[in-house]
């Protein structure tokens, strides 16, 4: 199974590498193999956003005209405020449940910030689209994460906060009373120091935001269900994208090996911005004052290479010249990468 | 149980401290700027902390110890540590309850882990929190001259540092929106934290910086000072007539971008260049000799 046999691609990575840039070659790249392909980014650059005709800030997928393609190219920008009132809006059995929970004043705070809320709004939007089977191949470009693997548990996190226990103890309270109602008295004790740190008024909104949330919560866990068994399927492949850079390739063999303890395929390595000489008697003196700079990925790359040859394929990118701000530097930018 | 006591000045015993705060996108060389810093600081007898924060720890790796809440000393006068925005929460609330077992019963609660991870703005003020309290005189004695950040990348940035100011809004008076609005002031004292953000002679790191920039200058009103890092000295680019063909494109591209870069950054100033160095070796031999190859670049 090669990768265009793939449904869908996560591209993981660090910030910094060129992650975002070199998924949408990836897409250029099988769009001229005839495949219709969606690429789908959190947070491109403004540079890769005019390349790829993004404008609109909504999630909705744009088709990207490119006449050399067989196939077809499509983008979309997630939007996790979008993506989140999105669900909601689905999920939701009637216009009342669903404004409680639009117009609760956390909600609208933090439906961007809450722990894991971003990636399962991410994933959530990504697997229905895998699903809609509207694509022959879906291309993800995870957002920034610190750690990649945080990514992937994310969903689960995010379920965690609206656990039975949890849900039922917000469920049947009513307004200011409910923390006064029969607890543990360890947990009340917590929550007389909550309410000393927080006031009784926000508390009172957390509570709310429990009470409006708690009709979607068993929704949440089946599609963080739903999204694991995606990302572990064998027509789903993870890859790397790093650099030559000794913090950063750490960091991806830590990343290879947590892949794979979680049961995920990560298939393809590619290393970015890679200097482009590799041979120092071909270059005059001031050549080897560069080289010199660089070494390092020559003694690096074959361990490296070592390392992960087992079951990943390892792809070197040579670093160009021209910014990638088009179409067409994007196109050259794929034919370059021999995968 | 009332809160407000934590918030009230006891004494100017540590009122010296002074805040950096190091921005920059993924890659840029946050890290590398904020432990030249602190090395600069030492060698004049000034005591740092260069805390990192987020999931992982890049200092681990690149000195080859594991560095965590509680600071480990590196080398003279410079100091590390980890931060999780659950452990300055704790020491928050163990500075406010007194009793270990008590503040321990809080983090062990289910109920409370959940609420805790809801509530929005909760780690941006436990980790603010911490980092201001030596100059809002709040908490524990504080030993340091100087507290480096290195932060976030920039979006991260962003919303950290406008959190304080959004939980004050939203639910203003109460312990905690008091509390915030203490640490939104220290933000914005800018004889008390610099802001730097470290960029790359490249269009898009330079351009988007430049947006960053004069965002957080008309959000907040602070300036953020650019480190431009791995600046190229105009010997990489003599003679580039007598290199092979295909490397002169190269190094001329780079030129070109180099000098793109600048002309963009001449209107808002560059406070410092630091030189390009290929990584190598101990970690703070590399980092003085990066800081000695840098010393004749002007900002």
């Amino acid at each position: 199974m090669t990768w265009l046999d793939k449904k869908l691609l996560v591209t993981m990575g660090t910030g910094g590498v060129g992650k975002t840039t070199l998924s949408a070659a990836l897409a250029v790249k099988a769009a001229l193999a005839g495949k219709k392909v969606l690429v789908m980014t959190i947070d491109p650059s403004q540079r890769l956003k005019s390349a790829l005709g993004l404008t609109s800030l909504q999630g909705e997928p744009v088709s990207i005209p490119m006449q050399e393609a067989e196939g077809e190219i499509w983008a979309s920008l997630l939007d996790p405020k979008y993506e989140f009132d999105r669900f909601i809006e689905k999920n939701t059995a009637n216009q009342e449940q669903k404004n409680k929970i639009l117009n609760n004043r956390l909600y609208q705070r933090l439906s961007t910030s809450l722990a894991g809320s971003q990636e399962f709004t991410a994933m959530e939007s990504v697997v229905s689209r895998v699903e809609s089977k509207d694509y022959d191949l879906v291309i993800l470009d995870t957002p920034p994460a610190t750690n990649a693997i945080d990514f992937l548990r994310a969903p689960q996190k995010f379920y965690s906060l609206f656990e039975k226990d949890v849900m039922s103890w917000f469920a049947h309270g009513s307004g200011g009373s409910w923390i006064k109602r029969a607890l543990s008295s360890g947990t009340k004790k917590a929550i007389d120091i909550l309410e000393g740190l927080v006031g009784k008024e926000f508390l009172g909104e957390i509570y709310d935001f429990f009470d409006a949330i708690q009709v979607v919560a068993p929704r949440i866990q089946e599609r963080a269900i739903a999204a694991q068994n995606m990302f572990a399927h064998q027509e789903t492949a993870f890859s790397l994208v790093s650099i030559y850079d000794e913090a950063k390739l750490a960091e991806a063999k830590e990343l290879y090996k947590a892949l794979k303890r979680q049961g995920y395929f990560l298939k393809y390595f590619f290393i970015n911005k890679v200097f482009p000489f590799h041979n120092a008697k071909d270059l005059p003196p001031l050549g080897e004052k560069w080289l010199a700079s660089f070494s390092f990925q020559t003694a690096v790359g074959e361990q490296l290479k070592q390392d992960f040859a087992r079951d990943v394929l390892v792809y070197e990118v040579y670093e160009r010249s021209e910014d990638i701000s088009s179409l067409d530097a994007l196109l050259k930018l794929g034919k370059s990468i021999d995968i | 149980m009332d809160l407000s006591g934590f918030c009230v000045n006891d004494g100017g015993m540590h009122s010296g401290c002074h805040i950096h705060w190091v921005s920059g996108k993924g890659g840029v060389g946050k890290s590398t700027f904020s432990y030249l810093l602190a090395q600069e600081f030492a060698d004049k007898g000034e005591r740092s902390l260069v805390v990192e924060i987020g999931d992982r720890s890049f200092f681990s790796y690149a000195l080859g110890q594991d560095f965590q809440y509680q600071e480990k000393k590196v080398e003279e006068n410079v100091f590390l540590a980890h931060w999780h925005w659950q452990e300055c929460l704790l020491e928050y609330i163990l500075h406010f309850v007194k009793l270990p077992s008590l503040a321990n019963l809080f983090f062990s609660n289910s109920i409370m882990k959940n609420i805790t991870a809801v509530a929005p703005g909760i780690a941006e003020i436990s980790i603010l929190g911490k980092l201001t309290s030596g100059i809002r005189n709040v908490g524990p004695e504080f030993q340091w001259d100087h507290i480096i950040l290195d932060a976030h990348s920039t979006g991260h940035s962003k919303s950290y540092l406008l959190a304080p100011a959004a939980l004050h809004d939203s639910i203003g008076i109460g312990p905690l929106g008091q509390h915030a609005k203490g640490i939104d002031e220290v933000l914005r004292k800018q004889d008390r934290i610099s802001y730097y953000l470290v960029t790359l002679p490249e269009d898009l790191p330079t351009i988007e910086s430049l947006e960053f920039q004069s965002d957080m200058r008309d959000l907040m009103g602070i300036d953020f000072q650019i480190i431009l890092n791995q600046y190229f000295h105009t010997s990489y680019f003599e003679n580039v007539e007598s290199l092979a063909p295909d490397f002169a494109s190269y190094v001329k591209a780079k030129q070109e971008k180099q000098e793109k870069a600048l002309v963009a950054l001449a209107n808002t100033g560059i406070q410092r260049k630091l030189a390009f160095l290929g990584r190598k070796g101990d970690y703070s031999e590399w980092i003085r000799r990066l800081r000695e190859k840098s010393s004749d670049l002007v900002g």
